[in-house]
């Protein structure tokens, strides 16, 4: 009974601060107005920043958390092996094919390698150029980067195609929608570099995924591996140039490791090894795991800094906030001594300010947060970022505007609560 | 019945190096259903004897006990609770809320006195229907007459029915019509038990009182029967 008596005494008490508060409605927004801002620059900021690092995350975490890829790069000019013919410059560098065997019979952490290769092919979609490439890869890609297929009617890639060199091909889910609109792209034929391939699956995988952090993996179009050194051979022509031609035998190449705890000596045999087979530097080695490392690195930098504004938009809300009850409390000093002429308890007094000052930052903290998923949502539909609202960020920020009212307002609320009640109610 | 008593009360301020006597030893005694008028000059201590009375003050030397409690030496908690119960005080300006209605503003020493909302909102409403004011329990004080605002305080001086009431020039800021219709008011109460302390310039009031104490420079000089005593006794 008596705790029902208090609830409900604090539910009338409260209904009595609201419209304290809405009396100087005006005053009581400009109060809050420092604490609006603050948390909606701090939930708008912490939203945008969560949407790039999940992304970034979901990036790395596409080339696999226990995985090693690596990249075959062209040589600087030096070293680079060239060769002349009457056919045109070749460049043949990169991972080799005997590499991966080394690979795979030496390195006993070495579970499986998938290797990619970039068929220099850009495809054409409504007679214009587009971004999108075409790789060749075996039928593990899409296990080994946490793809799915997108469409039932569909399949990937298999070790029959491999076996026969089918003219198949499964397109990104982005590269389907630009070559073929909302045309259904299943059993539609593609036709690159003289080759035509029919479309037998799409390809879907989280948004922002890279394939080896360089080509978003739902704008590209898979054919076999076989099929794509039987129908365009070991040397590809150089985009952009007429005589330059490459021979890489693996673009990139996946390689998964059996135990993620071995992960860093893997890494560095690996290197040691590739530094000592070759005399030109013309590989690339990334490590999932030590981007994600870095990428938390940043993130918690981030944090700090974001930690910091927050910390001092929310001082120069609180200030705000003092200051306002200050001005009130001078305002309505004879109504204090009033209140404890009625018998208020100084405690009483104490709490009917706090509970004031309490409920203005929370109340802008309130805004403060729909600002901020407001413009969160803008900046997503506006400049095409990922955005992420997160439960503690909304806790966190409503948690400190309800910890900023009670911090500044505590010292308002006891100089109205040790006033001198004679003195109170003679103030004009 | 003795309600209160004053025993050799005196209140001393300080300003700078020199005492300042606002009280000298005042001893009185006042009776449950007393109405006491305590009259004199501006500066003679009235005020302060009736701050002393409400517990908004305390004595510098001496004892006030109120209901045979010796409330001169309790804590300012012990105080705010006695003063919430058992005291009830009308100001001469009213000192209403102006941003809450007159049943909220009547509810107000309920509040503090925990008082379940709707027993609280009931008796208000029944205090303002006594003094007359049921039709405008939903206004706010500033749309009331000066006469009907008097009125709403006094309720809410008696919300938590307290045996004393101490009111302050009550009539001070009403023209005579009205202010008869608040001594009229305050008389009721003294007939109905209570203890009403007034403190007026008014001399016409020291014939509708039960006593008068007339004070000069904080000491008592007069302390006689009142007409409303002598038609009693």
């Amino acid at each position: 009974m008596a705790e029902e008596v208090g609830v409900l005494n604090f539910l009338r008490m409260l209904q009595m601060t609201l419209m304290n508060l809405s009396c100087h409605a005006f005053r009581s927004l400009l109060a809050a107005l420092g604490v609006v801002l603050g948390v909606g620059a701090v939930v708008a900021m912490m939203a945008i920043s969560e949407g790039g690092r999940r992304e970034s995350i979901a990036r790395i975490r596409a080339m696999g958390i226990d995985n090693i890829v690596i990249r075959s790069v062209k040589p600087t000019q030096e070293g680079q092996s060239e060769t002349s013919s009457s056919q045109g410059n070749v460049n043949i560098y990169g991972i080799k094919a005997k590499d991966t065997i080394h690979m795979l019979t030496t390195f006993e952490n070495i579970g499986k390698i998938v290797p990619v290769r970039d068929m220099q092919q850009r495809l054409f979609a409504n007679g214009r150029r587009t971004g999108i490439r075409m790789m060749a890869t075996v039928p593990e890609f899409l296990s080994i980067t946490f793809s799915q297929q997108a469409d039932s009617r569909g399949r990937w890639l298999t070790d029959l195609d491999e076996v026969r060199c089918n003219p198949i091909c499964v397109l990104g889910v982005d590269a389907a929608r630009t070559i073929f609109g909302i045309r259904d792209p299943l059993g539609q034929t593609i036709s690159v570099g003289g080759g035509s391939f029919k479309v037998v699956g799409l390809l879907r995988n989280q948004r922002g995924a890279k394939l080896a952090g360089q080509y978003d993996l739902n704008n590209l179009v898979y054919i076999p591996f076989a099929t794509g050194n039987a129908v365009f051979g070991d040397l590809l022509p150089v985009e952009g140039s007429m005589r330059e031609r490459v021979g890489v035998d693996y673009d990139f190449l996946y390689i998964k490791v059996d135990d993620v705890n071995y992960l860093p000596d893997t890494v560095k045999r690996l290197r040691n090894y590739l530094d000592t087979t070759r005399d030109t530097r013309d590989f690339e080695v990334q490590v999932p795991y030590e981007l994600l490392l870095q990428e938390e690195a940043t993130q918690r930098v981030f944090s700090i800094v974001m930690g910091s504004i927050a910390a001092i938009s929310l001082l120069v809300g609180g200030i705000g906030i003092m200051n306002i009850m200050l001005a009130n409390i001078f305002e309505r000093t004879r109504e204090i001594g009033t209140r404890r002429a009625l018998g208020a308890r100084k405690r009483d007094i104490l709490f009917q300010f706090l509970l004031e000052s309490t409920i203005l930052t929370a109340l802008g903290g309130g805004v403060g947060l729909t600002l901020g998923i407001l413009i969160a949502r803008l900046v997503e539909h506006f400049a095409h970022m990922n955005t992420a609202i997160t439960m503690p960020s909304v806790v966190v920020s409503l948690a400190v505007s309800i910890f900023t009212g009670v911090i500044f307002g505590t010292y308002p609320a006891w100089k109205a609560a040790n006033l001198d009640p004679i003195e109170a109610l003679r103030h004009e | 019945m003795a309600l209160l008593s004053f025993n050799n009360v005196f209140k001393v301020y300080r300003e700078g190096d020199h005492p300042v006597y606002a009280v000298r030893g005042v001893n009185f005694t006042i009776s449950s259903g007393e109405f006491v008028a305590v009259m004199g000059a501006s500066g003679s201590g009235k005020s302060t004897i009736l701050n002393i009375l409400g517990l908004l003050d305390r004595p510098t030397t001496g004892t006030y006990k109120l209901e045979d409690i010796d409330v001169s030496s309790l804590d300012d908690d012990e105080m705010s609770e006695i003063r919430c119960r058992r005291i009830g005080i009308v100001f001469q300006s009213f000192n209403l809320f102006a941003q809450f209605s007159v049943v909220e503003n009547v509810c107000t020493p309920m509040r503090y006195a925990h008082v379940p909302p709707a027993i609280m909102r009931a008796r208000a409403e029944e205090l303002l229907g006594k003094l007359g004011m049921s039709h405008r329990l939903s206004h706010r004080p500033t749309q009331l007459s000066g006469g009907e605002r008097q009125r709403v305080a006094i309720a809410r001086a008696l919300s938590n029915d307290p045996p004393l009431i101490l009111a302050d020039e009550p009539t001070g800021n009403l023209d005579e019509k009205t202010g008869e219709e608040v001594i009229r008011i305050l008389t009721t109460l003294v007939e109905g038990g209570r203890t009403v302390v007034m403190v007026t310039h008014n001399p016409a009031y020291e014939e509708i009182v039960d006593r008068v104490i007339r004070l000069h420079d904080g000491e008592i000089v007069e302390d006689r029967p009142g007409g409303r005593g002598g038609r009693r006794a």
